[in-house]
């Protein structure tokens, strides 16, 4: 596994919780993940991002970590226009939840979430979701030469 | 004079002719005016400018004579011989003969021949006694017979022994009779009536009415037009006699039609309006038979009922979405309380007092606990929801199998047995069957003895209601507490011994009763307890 | 004393009585108008009794003045009675009926 190439990987985490930002940060620490996090605390701001990233402007991100109820545009608004990017519809996201019901499940999965991450109320559940992203990754770049 | 001299003196005969009469002429004249004077007449005729006048030379009798004349009755002066000296128009029209042909008459023409005999009675007793009546039969000239009751009067005038007859026509009296008794009979009806009914005739003018008609309209209404006294709207168009004698001649039926009548200061009433037309035998409309049944009480009571339903509904969905949003909202926060209080725990364990990681821990439970109450009191205001789809009909073998199933790890560990019986079709949504056995299957291996848990799960079918026994060999209930357990939120064992939140028991409580069942339980502590419930049977339609 | 033969017309006997109501006079008028028709006109006479307080009109038609008046309108000339015709012979003379012969 080449970590230190996934070091290089931007990723982009749309949630408006700065102690759930917290937590994933930290969650990724525990897993060895360094990468750059880009914050988006509402979807609008995020969308924004998107957009920027299929113009040109912005390095794209290599996955995204969104929360289903952020402010203004919500997680599956996000996640939708996503997956209309020509060039990079096709970048892994996990959905984020604080409620674990089959219907919303599928429903994320419906439209195109990679994962489904019910964010739990034990810090060793919350450090699962570092593994859950390297996961992800290495399955995306690892093979990548 | 011989025939020849007459034959040869025409004009002779003919003088002598015109003399003859002449002579006719003066004596009848003289006659007249001899009559008047010696007061052989009874009255004089005389024309006058407006026209012929009769003057009675005896004018005593001229009240009774209009008397007889007037009379409703038909009478005759018969004499001896029961010949008719005199009849008033009434008898002759009561035997339809021609006023001059009666007088003149025999009595017994018009006499029914079956009655013959009795009517000689009827003369002997007068004569006898004075008077006598009695009832027969009249024959009209067209030899229809007539019932009438006669009264026979001994009448003794001017040196004559007449008999006086009247004669009283029975049909109109037995007409009249039954008239009046249904009449009396139909009044009686009317007037007791419950309901509002008036009978108006073709003026639209009340000329029957029950009391319940006063009472609707507050007032006397006979000889009242109905649509003043009863102003109706039917659909928003005015509901007044034209309209309904229109109808009631073009054959149309009117049936428990709704109207409105406003009634200052009482608002309006809601009624059902019916009527029915009254026709003659020729099938002429004599008028209406109208019937007005008060169904305002039941219309405001059908109203509030709506309403109440609404505002029912509306609060349960009301409640729902509270339910969801605040379970949603509520346990976020804790989530990270939890989250951030052990992180705090493990980072800093050795930077803190032995105690203080002690305080954290509670903290942190008592977070975790509020998490689990939300989500269930959640689920409690969910249980019981009925799913989309097809109508509620589950199999409970096929139930309590699967669920048993969920358990395979726990069964195994503690070496638990599960026995179904053979389980009927049940009424009821599979959604809310699994909530039913999971929980009661749960509670028997979660609250088992020493020993490994026994379950026995049966059932019985008592008058279209089954009733399903989950039975254990765990710790008991103190039947002192038997019904708080289906209470929200009600533990018997504080501790955290056991886990949960007490809220299984509420669940499985709210389900039953939404199919109007019934849960209990019947329990003695270290005996085990038997958790029985009841469900109503899934019948069979076809056939 | 020649023996005139009567010559019986043929034709019943028109009757009309004109009476008033029934007054003690107009009743014994009926009853013996009614009596000789049935001793000597029996099946042969048609009676009308009218009574002129029903109607008068008919009186001032017919010209009659005192009443009760008996009018023979039929056979032979019309002949007038006037009275309760209690007199019997003037009643058979007006009627047109003959003394029988003497014996």
């Amino acid at each position: 596994m080449k970590r230190d190439s996934l070091e290089q990987l931007s990723l982009l985490v749309v949630e408006d919780s700065p102690a759930d930002v917290f937590l994933v940060r930290e969650a990724l620490k525990e897993e060895g993940l360094s990468c750059h996090l880009k914050i988006a605390d509402d979807g609008e701001k995020a969308i924004h991002i998107l957009d920027g990233v299929d113009a040109g402007d912005q390095d794209a991100p290599s996955l995204l970590l969104v929360d289903l109820n952020v402010p203004r545009q919500n997680g599956e608004h996000v996640l939708k226009r996503l997956r209309r990017s020509p060039r990079y519809g096709k970048t892994p996201v996990v959905m984020m939840s604080t409620s674990d019901t089959a219907v919303e499940r599928k429903r994320a999965f419906e439209l195109g979430a990679t994962e489904y991450f019910c964010k739990p109320s034990t810090v060793a559940e919350f450090m699962q979701l570092g593994k859950l992203v390297r996961n992800l990754l290495e399955a995306r770049h690892g093979t990548a030469a | 004079m011989t025939q020849a001299s007459d034959r040869q003196n025409p004009l002779l005969a003919a003088e002598q002719h015109k003399i003859g009469d002449l002579l006719s002429r003066l004596w009848e004249a003289e006659e007249t005016i001899r009559a008047i004077y010696s007061g052989e007449a009874d009255a004089v005729v005389v024309n006058s400018p407006s026209g012929p006048r009769v003057y009675t030379l005896e004018g005593a009798d001229h009240p009774f004579r209009v008397m007889v004349e007037q009379m409703h009755e038909g009478t005759v002066t018969l004499d001896s011989n029961r010949l008719i000296l005199y009849s008033n128009p009434q008898f002759a029209a009561l035997i339809s003969a021609a006023a001059e042909s009666v007088a003149g008459s025999d009595f017994d023409r018009f006499l029914a021949p079956a009655d013959a005999s009795l009517f000689a009675g009827l003369i002997e007793a007068a004569v006898a006694g004075g008077h006598s009546s009695g009832e027969l039969h009249l024959c009209d000239v067209n030899a229809a017979t007539i019932p009438v009751r006669l009264s026979v009067n001994l009448l003794d005038v001017a040196g004559m022994q007449n008999l006086c007859v009247i004669a009283s026509d029975l049909r109109e009296q037995r007409r009249n009779e039954a008239i009046l008794k249904e009449g009396r009979l139909s009044r009686l009806i009317l007037e007791q009536a419950a309901e509002a009914i008036v009978v108006i005739d073709p003026r639209g003018l009340i000329v029957r009415r029950s009391e319940s008609a006063n009472l609707l309209a507050r007032k006397p209404v006979l000889m009242e037009l109905f649509d003043a006294a009863f102003p109706l709207t039917a659909a928003g168009i005015r509901l007044d006699t034209d309209r309904i004698l229109a109808a009631m001649r073009a054959g149309e039926k009117i049936t428990g039609v709704e109207a409105q009548m406003a009634r200052s200061g009482v608002g309006t009433f809601a009624l059902l309006v019916s009527a029915s037309p009254l026709s003659s035998d020729g099938n002429e409309l004599l008028g209406c038979v109208i019937t007005l049944t008060d169904i305002t009480e039941r219309k405001r009571a059908e109203e509030a009922l709506a309403t109440q339903a609404d505002q029912l509904a509306r609060s349960n969905s009301d409640l729902q979405q509270f339910a969801y949003s605040a379970s949603h909202d509520l346990r976020e926060p804790l989530r990270q309380l939890a989250v951030f209080t052990e992180l705090l725990q493990t980072r800093y364990q050795d930077k803190l007092a032995a105690e203080a990681g002690l305080l954290i821990e509670h903290a942190v439970s008592s977070a975790h606990r509020m998490e689990g109450l939300i989500k269930d009191l959640l689920a409690y205001t969910q249980a019981a929801d009925a799913p989309q789809g097809p109508e509620a009909c589950t199999d409970a073998n096929e139930v309590c199998r699967k669920t048993v199933a969920t358990f395979e790890t726990k069964i195994a560990q503690s070496g638990a047995s599960v026995d179904c019986d053979p389980l009927p079709l049940l009424a009821v949504h599979e959604v809310h069957l699994t909530q039913l056995f999971q929980n009661l299957i749960g509670n028997a291996l979660k609250y088992c003895g020493q020993e490994p848990p026994r379950i026995h799960i049966s059932a019985q079918r008592n008058d279209g209601l089954w009733k399903i026994t989950v039975a254990d060999n765990g710790i008991g209930i103190d039947p002192a507490y038997k019904n708080q357990v289906f209470g929200i939120f009600q533990r018997l064992h504080g501790g955290g011994k056991y886990s949960g939140s007490g809220i299984g028991l509420a669940i499985c409580q709210k389900i039953v009763q939404r199919y109007g069942g019934r849960i209990w339980v019947e329990s003695e502590l270290g005996r085990g307890s038997r958790f029985m419930f009841t469900l109503p049977e899934k019948k069979n339609e076809t056939r | 004393m020649s023996n005139r033969r009567s010559t019986v017309r043929t034709g019943p006997h028109e009757l009309r009585l004109y009476v008033a109501g029934s007054s003690p006079r107009s009743l014994r008028a009926v009853q013996n108008v009614k009596r000789i028709c049935e001793a000597e006109l029996a099946g042969k006479y048609h009676l009308e009794v009218v009574d002129i307080y029903q109607e008068p009109r008919r009186a001032t038609e017919d010209q009659v003045i005192a009443i009760p008046t008996l009018i023979k309108q039929a056979p032979g000339v019309i002949r007038r009675l006037i009275g309760d015709l209690s007199d019997t012979s003037v009643l058979r003379k007006g009627l047109g009926l003959l003394d029988p012969g003497p014996a």
